[in-house]
This record gives structure tokens, sequence and C-alpha cells, in this order.
């Protein structure tokens, strides 16, 4: 059995750097690790132009595909565009994210509140201006230290 | 009292809003020639610049009221045509027909090929001087330098820069969007004629190292209105000045507004870069001398700095 710890990174495909920079920034307070290909040394290389991004542990790759990318219907906030990323806080802070969602200005769709039953407490549905999908949730079963699952 | 620096890099908020309006305007250019004599031919006879009282580096000549440009003999002048480092010079509409038949008329080939600014896409055209210098004409209601380019091994430190030290504010990106890569496709196939250095064949690292044809990421900074300056990020590796050299050519001369010259030059000493070594006599990237101030960017590109 492949004893996978966690995720490592992820890489997205975004239209726009700058502008997704700036989202992460503001709506989850990303921080930048590094942006490739604007220096001489990475173009010398051939390498894809990309940001990355850290929030907390989980890094991720902003990078700008060749050529056309598909992008849903601007009124549709919940979905997948090929996968939906689902980030955890806690319950406190969830308010104020979805604060920040209000205060620039990045339609959602929630809060979403979930089955006693459910692991999940509630969650909001949004996408990035690259048309990624996102969901936003606090956790009834979180624990300090990790996640416990109890499933029904 | 000294004040301890502040370091800035690119995980500093970048500055918004309107630029600090410390540089109001550009107040000329020096490039490096070969042979005096024919440059000052070209930039008089076929440009139509006047001769201006020489400031010691070479030959000056009158681009507007409050602009110059010197030509600095050099064996071996430091010009690099491929790339997308020039300076634009604005007339009037009728007089860039004008300077245009007369440069065909020399001999001068006069390109149509553009660049990425929305500005720029019209009306321009673009030549070299006899020594390879590139020369953009564009249609401008005030003759004089409308702008100049530069080049960069590294676009972040750069915007940095003149953003967060200068003062400047990023008017457009190009190379940080999808439609930017989409549209270097339309040059590697050849429907697209861009100006040297806004495009480039990238060997890819995967797809067994076929090569793709991308944008050269630019950044346009305003440092007030009508003032803009062009950074290119360079394609090849170039020679930089020896270290601790802050003063040179070929260089961007700006105005700073009257009574803000300290104000650069403490800003120069206090927001500080780390790729940026300090002049041991002034505690910056910097030089002051003869009324100016002389400073080194990131990239070894030499600007001077003079009090409007």
């Amino acid at each position: 059995m492949a004893e996978v710890q966690c995720i490592s990174h992820s890489g997205i495909n975004v239209v726009d750097l700058k502008e997704a920079e700036e989202f992460y920034a503001n709506v989850f307070g990303g921080l930048i690790t590094n942006r490739v290909n604007f220096n001489t040394d990475d173009a010398k290389r051939g390498r894809s132009v990309h940001t990355s991004v850290s929030l907390n542990d989980w890094l991720f790759a902003m990078c700008l595909p060749r050529g056309e990318l598909p992008m849903p219907p601007e009124e549709q906030l919940r979905g997948t565009n090929g996968f939906r990323h689902g980030f955890r806080l806690g319950r406190d802070a969830f308010g104020q994210l979805i604060e920040r969602l209000k205060l620039y200005e990045v339609p959602f769709e929630g809060p979403v509140v979930h089955p006693e039953q459910s692991p999940l407490g509630e969650s909001v549905y949004f996408k990035d201006p690259g048309g990624n999908f996102l969901e936003v949730c606090w956790r009834r079963d979180a624990v300090s230290g990790g996640v416990r699952l109890e499933l029904g | 009292m000294a004040v301890a620096p502040a370091w800035v890099d690119i995980r500093t908020p970048p500055t918004v809003g309107e630029p600090d309006g410390l540089i109001c305007a550009y107040s000329g250019a020096v490039v490096e020639v070969s042979d005096v004599d024919r440059a000052v031919r070209f930039y008089s006879d076929l440009l139509g610049f006047r001769a201006a009282s020489p400031t010691g580096g070479g030959p000056t000549l009158r681009l507007s009221e409050l602009q110059t440009i010197t030509l600095v003999p050099r064996p071996s002048p430091r010009v690099i045509p491929e790339s997308g480092i020039h300076q634009a010079y604005a007339f009037p509409r009728r007089e860039v027909e004008q300077i245009v038949a007369r440069l065909e008329a020399a001999g001068v080939q006069v390109h149509r090929y553009h660049e990425d600014r929305e500005v720029e896409r019209r009306d321009d055209r673009y030549c070299f001087d006899p020594d390879g210098n590139r020369v953009q004409l564009v249609v401008g209601t005030q003759r004089g330098l409308d702008h100049a380019v530069v080049e960069t091994h590294d676009l972040e430190w750069s915007e940095v820069f003149y953003t967060h030290v200068l003062g400047g504010r990023v008017e457009m990106r190009v190379g940080w969007r999808m439609e930017d890569f989409a549209r270097a496709w339309s040059w590697g196939s050849g429907e697209d004629q861009c100006a040297p250095g806004t495009r480039r064949w990238d060997k890819l690292y995967t797809d067994e190292k076929a090569l793709v044809p991308r944008p050269s990421a630019q950044l346009f900074v305003a440092f007030a209105p009508k003032v803009t300056f062009g950074i290119y990020l360079a394609n090849e590796h170039r020679q930089e000045p020896p270290r601790g050299h802050f003063r040179g050519s070929p260089s961007v001369g700006f105005l700073v507004q009257p009574g803000r010259m300290n104000e650069l030059e403490r800003r120069l000493r206090e927001i500080r870069l780390r790729c940026m070594d300090p002049s041991r006599a002034f505690g910056g990237p910097f030089e002051r001398a003869e009324g100016a101030l002389f400073v080194r960017d990131p990239s070894g590109n030499f600007l001077e700095f003079r009090e409007r």
C-alpha cells in the first residue's frame, strides 16, 4: 500500500497570473513563494511560466496554459472545472472568510449547511478568476492535529 | 541619525494608486556610438535635433526644451539591436512622415513591426542609428523623448525597484496572461510582426525539447502622466558593468520634482533591495555629483536624475 501522507502540491491553470496572485493573497492570505520565468535564467531553460503560492502547508503552482482555458459559465459558482479544491478552516475563521469574499466582491454560494451527520458543518462555494472552483468549509469532526472522520 | 533600511522584495505589498510623482519627466538619454560625426549627422540631419551645449561625454543634441541626447564615443559601443532596448522620440504627425521620407532617402530601413503596449500599436516606425541603437518614432503633440526601454535579467527585482524605490506604478504587464502566450503563436507562425525583444523561442525542458514561441515578459512603469518607462526581460545574459559603478553609459535621464532630490536620495538609502550593492561613500546604490544623482538599477542600467 502506498503510504501517502498528504497532498504535496497542486498545479492549477489561471488566465492572468497577477490577478490570480492578488485573489489568493486577498481572500486567503496566500504568500508568493516564487515566480518562474521572469528572469533570464528561467527563460533560457525553457521553464513553465507560473507563480507558486503557499497557503499554510499547501503549495500550489498557478500556471499559464499555452492556449485556451475552458471557463465555466459566469453565473456558476459551484461545480468542477476538471476539479474542485476544498479548504478547511476553523469555525470562527469561517465568518471572516465570508467577510473577505464580500470585501473583495467575490460572488459565492452559501453558506450551505450540511446535514448533522455530515463531517462538514458549513461550506461556501466560489471560483477564482481563472474559473477554478473552490470550496471552503468548517468541519464538525475537526480535532487538534488532524481530522478525524466519523461518517454516519 | 541613520535610519535602518527597509528591505523590500516581491513579497512586499505592492504600491497602489497613482505614481508618487517624484519623477516628473524624462531629461534625455545617453547612447554610445563608434563614430560621433556619423551619429550627429543621423540625429541632426535625419531626425532634426539641433546641437546643444556639450555635456562632457560627447556631442549633445537638444530633443526638447528640457531634454537632450548625448552621443558618447566608444570603440565598441554597448548596442544590442536584437533586444528590446530603444528610445522613442515623439514628433507631430506630419513631421513623422517627413522624417521617414528623409530616412528612406538616406537608405535607412524603416520598420513597421509593433510592440505590445496599446498606445504604441499605431503610427509607430522603427529604425536603427548607424551603430545599431534602435530608434522609435511615435506621433505626439510635442517633440522629445517619449519613452525609453531597458533590459533586465530579473523582472521581479526591477519591478520592486522601480515601484517601491522610485515611486512608479505598473501601467501594463506583458507575459503574465494566457492571451499574451496565445498571441505569441501568431508571431511564431510569421503572421504577426513584432519588435525585437518582444518575443522569443523557448526550448522547453519537457516535451522533447520542443521550441515554442513565447512573449518576453515586460513591464511598463508610469512615473507621472505621459512618463512611462519600459523594462523588458533579456532573452540572453549580458555582461553588466563592474560592481561599484553607478555612473556610465548608456543611460536614461529623468527629472525629479523641484525640491525632492533629497527625498529620492533618502529613498535610495533607506528602501533597499538585497540584490543591489550600495556605494560605500553614499550608503545606497547611487552617487551624487555635479548636481545630479547617478543610479544603477538592479540589472546594471544607468539612470541619471536631475532636479527640474
